[in-house]
Protein backbone atom coordinates (compact mmCIF):
# COMPACT_ATOMS: atom_id res chain seq x y z
CA UNK A 1 0.00 0.00 0.00
CA UNK A 2 2.87 2.49 1.00
CA UNK A 3 4.52 1.39 -2.32
CA UNK A 4 0.87 2.06 -4.59
CA UNK A 5 0.69 5.66 -2.61
CA UNK A 6 4.80 6.48 -2.98
CA UNK A 7 3.95 5.54 -7.32
CA UNK A 8 0.65 7.58 -6.79
CA UNK A 9 2.64 10.66 -5.60
CA UNK A 10 5.47 10.54 -7.78
CA UNK A 11 2.99 10.42 -10.93
CA UNK A 12 1.17 13.44 -9.10
CA UNK A 13 4.78 14.78 -8.80
CA UNK A 14 4.95 14.33 -12.81
CA UNK A 15 2.15 15.37 -13.58
CA UNK A 16 2.39 18.76 -12.38
CA UNK A 17 5.97 18.89 -13.53
CA UNK A 18 5.73 18.41 -16.94
CA UNK A 19 5.22 21.61 -18.44
CA UNK A 20 9.03 22.05 -16.91
CA UNK A 21 10.30 18.81 -18.08
CA UNK A 22 8.48 19.33 -21.60
CA UNK A 23 10.59 22.92 -21.57
CA UNK A 24 13.92 21.05 -20.76
CA UNK A 25 13.69 18.38 -23.40
CA UNK A 26 12.54 21.34 -25.42
CA UNK A 27 15.48 23.50 -24.86
CA UNK A 28 17.91 20.21 -25.13
CA UNK A 29 16.22 19.04 -28.06
CA UNK A 30 16.90 22.41 -29.80
CA UNK A 31 20.64 22.43 -28.26
CA UNK A 32 21.07 19.11 -29.54
CA UNK A 33 19.85 20.00 -33.09
CA UNK A 34 22.73 22.85 -33.06
CA UNK A 35 25.26 20.01 -31.75
CA UNK A 36 24.46 17.45 -34.19
CA UNK A 37 24.47 20.02 -37.06
CA UNK A 38 28.09 21.19 -35.46
CA UNK A 39 28.96 17.90 -35.62
CA UNK A 40 27.94 16.89 -39.23
CA UNK A 41 29.68 20.07 -40.73
CA UNK A 42 32.43 18.95 -38.84
CA UNK A 43 32.93 15.86 -39.84
CA UNK A 44 32.80 16.55 -43.65
CA UNK A 45 35.20 18.89 -42.97
CA UNK A 46 37.79 16.58 -41.49
CA UNK A 47 36.82 13.86 -44.18
CA UNK A 48 37.97 15.67 -47.08
CA UNK A 49 41.07 16.65 -44.60
CA UNK A 50 41.75 13.08 -44.82
CA UNK A 51 41.58 12.74 -41.08
CA UNK A 52 38.98 10.22 -39.92
CA UNK A 53 35.73 12.30 -38.53
CA UNK A 54 34.97 10.67 -35.23
CA UNK A 55 38.37 9.07 -34.29
CA UNK A 56 39.35 9.07 -30.77
CA UNK A 57 40.48 12.17 -29.19
CA UNK A 58 43.73 12.50 -28.25
CA UNK A 59 43.44 11.66 -24.40
CA UNK A 60 42.14 8.65 -25.61
CA UNK A 61 45.14 7.88 -27.76
CA UNK A 62 47.31 8.67 -24.97
CA UNK A 63 45.33 6.64 -22.51
CA UNK A 64 45.44 3.75 -25.05
CA UNK A 65 49.10 3.89 -25.34
CA UNK A 66 49.53 3.98 -21.33
CA UNK A 67 47.41 1.01 -20.77
CA UNK A 68 49.32 -0.98 -24.16
CA UNK A 69 52.38 0.01 -21.93
CA UNK A 70 51.03 -1.75 -19.31
CA UNK A 71 49.70 -4.87 -21.08
CA UNK A 72 52.75 -5.22 -22.49
CA UNK A 73 55.10 -4.78 -18.99
CA UNK A 74 52.62 -7.35 -18.22
CA UNK A 75 53.26 -9.70 -20.42
CA UNK A 76 56.97 -9.17 -20.10
CA UNK A 77 57.39 -9.74 -16.62
CA UNK A 78 56.96 -13.04 -15.56
CA UNK A 79 59.36 -13.82 -19.06
CA UNK A 80 61.95 -11.53 -18.00
CA UNK A 81 61.46 -13.72 -14.20
CA UNK A 82 61.98 -17.22 -15.62
CA UNK A 83 64.92 -15.99 -17.98
CA UNK A 84 66.63 -14.65 -15.03
CA UNK A 85 65.86 -17.38 -13.18
CA UNK A 86 67.22 -19.46 -15.64
CA UNK A 87 70.29 -17.88 -16.10
CA UNK A 88 70.56 -17.23 -12.32
CA UNK A 89 70.67 -20.88 -12.12
CA UNK A 90 72.60 -21.53 -14.89
CA UNK A 91 75.47 -19.67 -13.61
CA UNK A 92 75.30 -21.22 -10.08
CA UNK A 93 75.31 -24.66 -11.92
CA UNK A 94 78.06 -23.40 -14.00
CA UNK A 95 79.90 -22.51 -10.49
CA UNK A 96 79.20 -25.71 -9.12
CA UNK A 97 80.13 -27.38 -12.12
CA UNK A 98 83.84 -25.73 -11.93
CA UNK A 99 84.50 -25.83 -8.27
CA UNK A 100 83.65 -29.68 -8.24
CA UNK A 101 85.85 -29.62 -11.51
CA UNK A 102 88.71 -27.87 -9.56
CA UNK A 103 88.26 -29.96 -6.97
CA UNK A 104 88.81 -33.12 -8.74
CA UNK A 105 91.90 -31.57 -10.45
CA UNK A 106 93.35 -30.73 -7.20
CA UNK A 107 92.93 -34.25 -5.76
CA UNK A 108 93.79 -36.20 -8.95
CA UNK A 109 97.39 -33.51 -9.35
CA UNK A 110 97.93 -34.63 -5.20
CA UNK A 111 97.53 -38.21 -6.06
CA UNK A 112 99.87 -37.97 -8.94
CA UNK A 113 102.68 -35.81 -7.20
CA UNK A 114 102.11 -38.70 -4.19
CA UNK A 115 102.42 -41.13 -6.52
CA UNK A 116 105.80 -39.77 -8.08
CA UNK A 117 106.78 -39.67 -4.97
CA UNK A 118 106.45 -43.10 -4.17
CA UNK A 119 107.61 -44.36 -7.64
CA UNK A 120 111.17 -42.12 -6.51
CA UNK A 121 111.26 -43.60 -3.38
CA UNK A 122 111.10 -46.98 -5.12
CA UNK A 123 113.55 -46.38 -7.61
CA UNK A 124 115.91 -44.71 -4.59
CA UNK A 125 115.37 -47.45 -2.84
CA UNK A 126 116.50 -49.74 -5.94
CA UNK A 127 118.78 -47.72 -6.44
CA UNK A 128 120.22 -48.65 -3.16
CA UNK A 129 119.77 -52.03 -3.35
CA UNK A 130 122.18 -51.94 -6.06
CA UNK B 1 -28.77 25.41 5.04
CA UNK B 2 -28.00 26.52 1.52
CA UNK B 3 -27.32 23.73 -0.53
CA UNK B 4 -25.39 25.20 -4.20
CA UNK B 5 -25.40 22.19 -5.70
CA UNK B 6 -27.74 19.19 -5.62
CA UNK B 7 -25.43 16.16 -6.64
CA UNK B 8 -28.27 12.82 -7.92
CA UNK B 9 -26.63 9.25 -7.50
CA UNK B 10 -25.99 9.09 -11.03
CA UNK B 11 -23.67 12.12 -10.49
CA UNK B 12 -22.39 10.52 -7.59
CA UNK B 13 -21.39 7.53 -9.46
CA UNK B 14 -19.70 9.41 -12.20
CA UNK B 15 -17.40 11.39 -10.15
CA UNK B 16 -16.45 8.50 -8.15
CA UNK B 17 -15.70 6.97 -11.61
CA UNK B 18 -13.46 10.24 -12.51
CA UNK B 19 -11.98 9.71 -9.44
CA UNK B 20 -10.37 6.69 -9.46
CA UNK B 21 -9.72 7.29 -13.26
CA UNK B 22 -7.56 10.55 -12.11
CA UNK B 23 -5.96 7.78 -9.45
CA UNK B 24 -5.14 5.55 -12.01
CA UNK B 25 -3.73 8.08 -14.54
CA UNK B 26 -1.57 9.47 -12.04
CA UNK B 27 -0.34 5.48 -10.70
CA UNK B 28 0.70 5.04 -14.69
CA UNK B 29 2.63 8.60 -14.63
CA UNK B 30 4.13 7.19 -11.33
CA UNK B 31 4.90 3.78 -13.19
CA UNK B 32 6.39 5.68 -16.70
CA UNK B 33 8.36 8.19 -14.39
CA UNK B 34 10.01 5.42 -12.76
CA UNK B 35 10.77 3.37 -15.83
CA UNK B 36 11.83 6.59 -17.19
CA UNK B 37 14.89 6.66 -14.45
CA UNK B 38 15.50 3.33 -15.15
CA UNK B 39 16.40 3.96 -18.86
CA UNK B 40 18.24 7.01 -18.03
CA UNK B 41 20.37 5.57 -15.35
CA UNK B 42 21.13 3.03 -18.12
CA UNK B 43 22.10 5.27 -21.21
CA UNK B 44 24.23 7.41 -18.19
CA UNK B 45 26.58 4.28 -17.72
CA UNK B 46 27.79 4.69 -20.62
CA UNK B 47 30.11 8.25 -19.43
CA UNK B 48 31.45 5.84 -16.71
CA UNK B 49 32.77 3.84 -20.05
CA UNK B 50 34.04 7.30 -21.91
CA UNK B 51 35.62 8.68 -18.64
CA UNK B 52 37.52 5.88 -16.81
CA UNK B 53 40.40 4.90 -19.07
CA UNK B 54 41.54 8.77 -18.99
CA UNK B 55 41.12 9.01 -15.26
CA UNK B 56 42.90 5.35 -14.39
CA UNK B 57 45.83 5.91 -16.10
CA UNK B 58 46.39 9.88 -15.73
CA UNK B 59 46.25 11.33 -18.57
CA UNK B 60 43.38 13.79 -17.24
CA UNK B 61 43.95 15.12 -13.50
CA UNK B 62 41.97 17.66 -12.64
CA UNK B 63 37.98 18.04 -12.46
CA UNK B 64 37.65 21.10 -15.30
CA UNK B 65 39.36 19.41 -17.92
CA UNK B 66 37.23 15.67 -16.89
CA UNK B 67 34.01 18.11 -17.92
CA UNK B 68 35.22 19.20 -20.96
CA UNK B 69 36.50 16.36 -22.00
CA UNK B 70 33.16 14.47 -20.78
CA UNK B 71 31.14 17.44 -22.94
CA UNK B 72 33.50 16.57 -26.18
CA UNK B 73 32.92 12.88 -25.87
CA UNK B 74 29.40 13.35 -25.26
CA UNK B 75 28.90 15.20 -28.12
CA UNK B 76 30.36 12.15 -30.70
CA UNK B 77 28.49 9.45 -28.85
CA UNK B 78 25.11 11.51 -29.24
CA UNK B 79 26.04 12.70 -32.87
CA UNK B 80 26.91 8.55 -33.75
CA UNK B 81 23.50 7.69 -32.24
CA UNK B 82 21.32 10.19 -33.55
CA UNK B 83 22.08 10.78 -37.22
CA UNK B 84 20.00 7.61 -38.10
CA UNK B 85 16.37 9.25 -36.40
CA UNK B 86 17.76 12.93 -38.28
CA UNK B 87 18.03 10.87 -41.51
CA UNK B 88 14.66 9.69 -41.24
CA UNK B 89 13.17 12.96 -39.91
CA UNK B 90 15.35 15.10 -42.88
CA UNK B 91 13.97 12.27 -45.24
CA UNK B 92 10.23 12.95 -44.80
CA UNK B 93 11.02 16.76 -44.85
CA UNK B 94 12.20 16.52 -47.68
CA UNK B 95 9.37 14.44 -49.47
CA UNK B 96 6.82 16.71 -48.49
CA UNK B 97 8.92 19.80 -49.23
CA UNK B 98 9.47 18.64 -52.11
CA UNK B 99 5.81 17.51 -52.88
CA UNK B 100 4.26 20.87 -51.80
CA UNK B 101 7.20 22.59 -54.45
CA UNK B 102 5.63 20.39 -57.65
CA UNK B 103 2.31 20.66 -56.77
CA UNK B 104 2.39 24.10 -55.52
CA UNK B 105 0.02 23.79 -52.47
CA UNK B 106 1.95 24.73 -49.30
CA UNK B 107 -1.69 24.24 -47.38
CA UNK B 108 -0.87 20.38 -47.38
CA UNK B 109 -2.60 19.34 -44.59
CA UNK B 110 -0.90 16.24 -43.19
CA UNK B 111 -3.79 15.72 -40.31
CA UNK B 112 -6.50 15.86 -42.61
CA UNK B 113 -9.36 13.32 -42.10
CA UNK B 114 -11.13 13.54 -46.26
CA UNK B 115 -8.39 13.48 -48.79
CA UNK B 116 -4.65 14.35 -47.78
CA UNK B 117 -4.48 13.45 -44.55
CA UNK B 118 -3.01 10.34 -42.38
CA UNK B 119 -6.30 10.67 -39.65
CA UNK B 120 -8.11 9.13 -43.48
CA UNK B 121 -6.61 5.87 -42.03
CA UNK B 122 -8.56 6.24 -38.48
CA UNK B 123 -12.00 6.20 -37.36
CA UNK B 124 -12.86 10.29 -36.65
CA UNK B 125 -16.00 11.41 -34.12
CA UNK B 126 -17.35 14.61 -33.49
CA UNK B 127 -16.14 15.00 -29.76
CA UNK B 128 -17.72 18.59 -29.52
CA UNK B 129 -20.79 17.49 -28.61
CA UNK B 130 -19.85 14.58 -25.99
CA UNK B 131 -20.31 16.52 -22.71
CA UNK B 132 -22.66 18.99 -21.72
CA UNK B 133 -23.69 20.51 -18.27
CA UNK B 134 -26.54 22.04 -17.04
CA UNK B 135 -28.93 22.65 -14.31
CA UNK B 136 -30.26 19.29 -14.36
CA UNK B 137 -26.70 17.55 -14.40
CA UNK B 138 -24.34 16.20 -16.54
CA UNK B 139 -25.24 14.72 -19.90
CA UNK B 140 -22.87 12.42 -22.53
CA UNK B 141 -23.71 11.51 -25.71
CA UNK B 142 -21.62 9.21 -27.97
CA UNK B 143 -19.96 11.33 -30.55
CA UNK B 144 -20.76 10.90 -34.37
CA UNK B 145 -18.83 9.13 -36.72
CA UNK B 146 -17.10 11.87 -39.51
CA UNK B 147 -14.70 9.60 -41.03
CA UNK B 148 -14.32 5.95 -41.55
CA UNK B 149 -11.28 4.45 -42.79
CA UNK B 150 -10.29 4.45 -46.32
CA UNK B 151 -6.80 4.96 -48.54
CA UNK B 152 -6.65 8.53 -50.51
CA UNK B 153 -4.08 8.59 -53.47
CA UNK B 154 -3.45 12.17 -52.46
CA UNK B 155 -2.54 11.34 -49.32
CA UNK B 156 0.71 9.01 -50.03
CA UNK B 157 2.99 12.07 -48.52
CA UNK B 158 0.66 12.11 -45.40
CA UNK B 159 1.57 8.17 -44.96
CA UNK B 160 5.49 8.52 -45.09
CA UNK B 161 5.83 12.06 -43.65
CA UNK B 162 3.54 11.27 -40.00
CA UNK B 163 5.25 7.96 -39.44
CA UNK B 164 8.48 9.39 -40.21
CA UNK B 165 8.32 12.03 -38.17
CA UNK B 166 6.87 10.04 -35.27
CA UNK B 167 9.71 7.37 -35.33
CA UNK B 168 12.25 9.69 -35.78
CA UNK B 169 11.05 12.33 -33.68
CA UNK B 170 10.37 9.81 -31.09
CA UNK B 171 14.05 8.32 -31.34
CA UNK B 172 15.96 11.87 -31.31
CA UNK B 173 14.04 12.54 -28.16
CA UNK B 174 15.09 9.10 -26.56
CA UNK B 175 18.83 9.95 -27.64
CA UNK B 176 18.25 13.74 -26.34
CA UNK B 177 17.39 11.90 -22.96
CA UNK B 178 20.38 10.04 -23.43
CA UNK B 179 22.16 13.14 -23.71
CA UNK B 180 20.94 14.68 -20.92
CA UNK B 181 21.67 11.52 -18.37
CA UNK B 182 24.92 11.50 -20.02
CA UNK B 183 25.85 14.94 -19.25
CA UNK B 184 24.43 14.53 -15.78
CA UNK B 185 26.62 11.61 -14.99
CA UNK B 186 29.28 13.70 -16.28
CA UNK B 187 29.06 16.45 -13.97
CA UNK B 188 28.59 14.11 -10.90
CA UNK B 189 31.87 11.90 -12.04
CA UNK B 190 33.87 15.13 -12.59
CA UNK B 191 32.82 16.52 -9.06
CA UNK B 192 33.62 13.15 -7.62
CA UNK B 193 37.02 11.90 -9.09
CA UNK B 194 39.37 14.71 -7.78
CA UNK B 195 37.13 14.74 -4.35
CA UNK B 196 39.55 13.89 -1.03
CA UNK B 197 37.56 12.25 1.16
CA UNK B 198 37.75 11.80 4.93
CA UNK B 199 35.69 8.55 4.81
CA UNK B 200 38.55 6.13 5.36
CA UNK B 201 41.13 8.45 6.77
CA UNK B 202 42.47 7.52 10.42
CA UNK B 203 44.87 9.81 12.24
CA UNK B 204 48.52 8.24 12.92
CA UNK B 205 49.12 6.28 16.11
CA UNK B 206 51.98 8.52 16.82
CA UNK B 207 51.80 12.37 15.73
CA UNK B 208 54.70 14.09 14.29
CA UNK B 209 54.49 17.07 16.44
CA UNK B 210 52.24 15.70 19.79
CA UNK B 211 50.30 18.42 21.86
Amino acid sequence: MLGFIKIFLQGLLYVVLLPLIILVLALYAAYCIIIFIYMAVRSVIVFFMGGTPLGDLPEDVEAKRILMEREQAKNQDPTQTLANAIAQSSIQIAQNMYSQQSANEATTAETSSDDKYENTIEEMDDGNSY
Amino acid sequence: MVTLIKLTENDKRLIIVLLLLFILLFVIVGYIGVLVRKIMKFQASKADDMLHDVVETGVITSERKLMLFGIRKNWRVFFKHAWIPFLIMLTALTIYFLNCLFTKNWSYNVWDYEKTGFNTLFFVHDWSAFYRSSAEGFTITWPKLVSSPHLSGEAWVSYIFVPAMTVGGAWFAFEVQGYIARAYRIYILSKKAFRKTMENVTPPSSPINPE
